[in-house]
């Protein structure tokens, strides 16, 4: 009996630090570990991977998809978007290479489209 | 009050050009030493920042209903508030007397048709200009600049953070370089959602892990600041800072990220300090606030062909409710 009065008397203890805990950091905190971790390394010299962080993932699969050569983001939109491979494959590589470049530097899918009929379109203007 | 939260939200969209003094060249060029001091690295940052490398700049120039830049605020107690704003910003002046003009539009909420126009002058010691279109009177109303460490109405943005910050109000210092580490942060819950005015909110970007980074560290010279010492990462190659980390008392008590692209593909100087930003990201570890802008690509536009009549008070005056 007496220890089970002991705790519930630590009930409103463990409810006040819950709701302390849950108003005082609406941020992620594996976010905010990785921040830590990230900024630290100026000062360390350090860096332990961290495997199971979101926030955290390797060079190699971080870069955006299809980015590290033109080749590969031949190969990705091949997979991804056909129909574009098909018109940015009759692209000159020159274009070709500045569609990528534009991917690379902005990471944005739907500019890929928009850059290949730009270039179509001003190709066959010059004609 | 209604004013100040106005003039405070709208800064963030006209965070580059309304500066108090042009205390960096318009033409600053790119460094040629790939060792510049830590002072050069925070004056190229104010560059990049302050979209000099464009001679004007347009968020929701396109006419779209649908895409619009977005400011959602989330409370300490996890409720979300939503402004959605059209932008311009304009560098090319030669008159000897106007640096730049900003000018802003709300196209939701309480302030929905309220305009803004923000003058930056030349001299140095003449602050800037901000004049408002108030829908409701059909007036233009005149308001002194804020002061730097002004918060936002339910921003965890600062004046000083998003424009008035000048690299002389702080003393500055190279931690040397590294590559990034982690992703830029989001409100998770939101994260890849669909969203008013821009169908779909960004996923976290870690797009710039792997990216080698300078580490500058920026100690406010104003006595009893608000931060005592910040530390930024910026890409050695554009000047873009991905992230700021700001500290008191030896603790980290607010993290600002920034999603930036590069566009100098199409700019005629090919300049890489050419960016735009896809979003922003802040959180107040003090308060737990959050806050995220997000500006939809498709709705970017510079190098228009605009006269700077534009950037005027009579085209405040004809915008609609």
């Amino acid at each position: 009996m007496i220890k089970i009065y002991k705790a519930i008397q630590k009930i409103p203890v463990i409810l006040f630090t819950l709701t302390f805990s849950v108003g005082a950091l609406a941020a992620n905190p594996d976010y905010i570990e990785a921040v830590k971790l990230d900024i630290n390394e100026f000062e360390t010299k350090i860096f332990q991977e961290q495997p199971n962080s979101p926030w955290l993932p390797s060079g190699k699969k971080a870069r955006v998809d299809g980015s590290d050569s033109l080749e590969s983001f031949n190969d990705f939109l091949s997979k991804r978007f056909p129909g574009s491979f098909i018109l940015f494959s009759k692209l000159e590589k020159t274009d070709q290479e500045q569609v990528w470049q534009n991917y690379v530097n902005t990471g944005d899918l739907g500019g890929i489209r928009s850059d290949i009929y730009t270039l179509r379109r001003k190709n066959a203007q010059q004609r | 009050m209604r004013f100040k939260v106005l003039l405070l939200t709208t800064s963030l969209f006209i965070t580059p050009l309304s500066t108090t003094h042009a205390v960096v060249d318009k033409n600053l060029p790119f460094p040629e030493t790939d060792q510049p001091t830590a002072q050069e690295v925070a004056n190229q940052v104010y560059f990049a920042n302050h979209f000099y490398a464009y001679d004007n700049f347009s968020i929701g120039a396109k006419r779209s209903r649908s895409r619009k830049a977005i400011l959602i605020n989330r409370s300490e107690s996890g409720n979300d508030s939503t402004i959605a704003i059209e932008r311009h910003l304009n560098n090319k002046y030669d008159d000897g007397v106007i640096n730049s003009r900003d000018l802003a539009i709300f196209h939701s909420g309480n302030l929905k048709g309220t305009g803004l126009l923000v003058t930056d002058y030349v001299d140095p010691d003449k602050s800037s200009s901000y004049a408002i279109w108030l829908p409701a009177l059909r007036k233009i109303r005149r308001f002194a600049e804020p002061s730097q460490e002004d918060s936002w109405g339910g921003s965890v943005f600062t004046f000083g953070d998003v424009t008035l910050r000048k690299p002389t109000d702080e003393t500055h210092e190279l931690l040397g370089k590294k590559v990034m580490r982690s992703c830029l942060g989001v409100i998770p819950d939101l994260e890849g959602k669909s969203y008013r005015y821009v169908r779909k909110l960004p996923k976290r970007s870690c797009r710039h892990v792997g990216k080698e980074v300078y580490g500058l560290k920026s100690k406010s010279k104003f006595p009893e600041w608000w931060y005592d010492y910040r530390i930024s990462m910026i890409d050695i190659k554009t000047f873009a800072d991905y992230r700021t980390v700001y500290y008191k008392n030896g603790e980290i008590i607010k993290i600002i990220d920034r999603d930036w692209g590069v566009m100098d593909n199409e700019t005629e100087s090919n300049d890489p300090r050419a960016l735009f930003w896809k979003y922003w990201y802040g959180v107040d570890l003090q308060t737990g606030q959050e806050s995220w802008a997000v500006i939809p690509q498709r709705i970017i536009e510079f190098n228009r062909d605009v006269d700077n009549k534009f950037w005027s008070e009579q085209t405040l005056r004809k915008i609609k409710r």
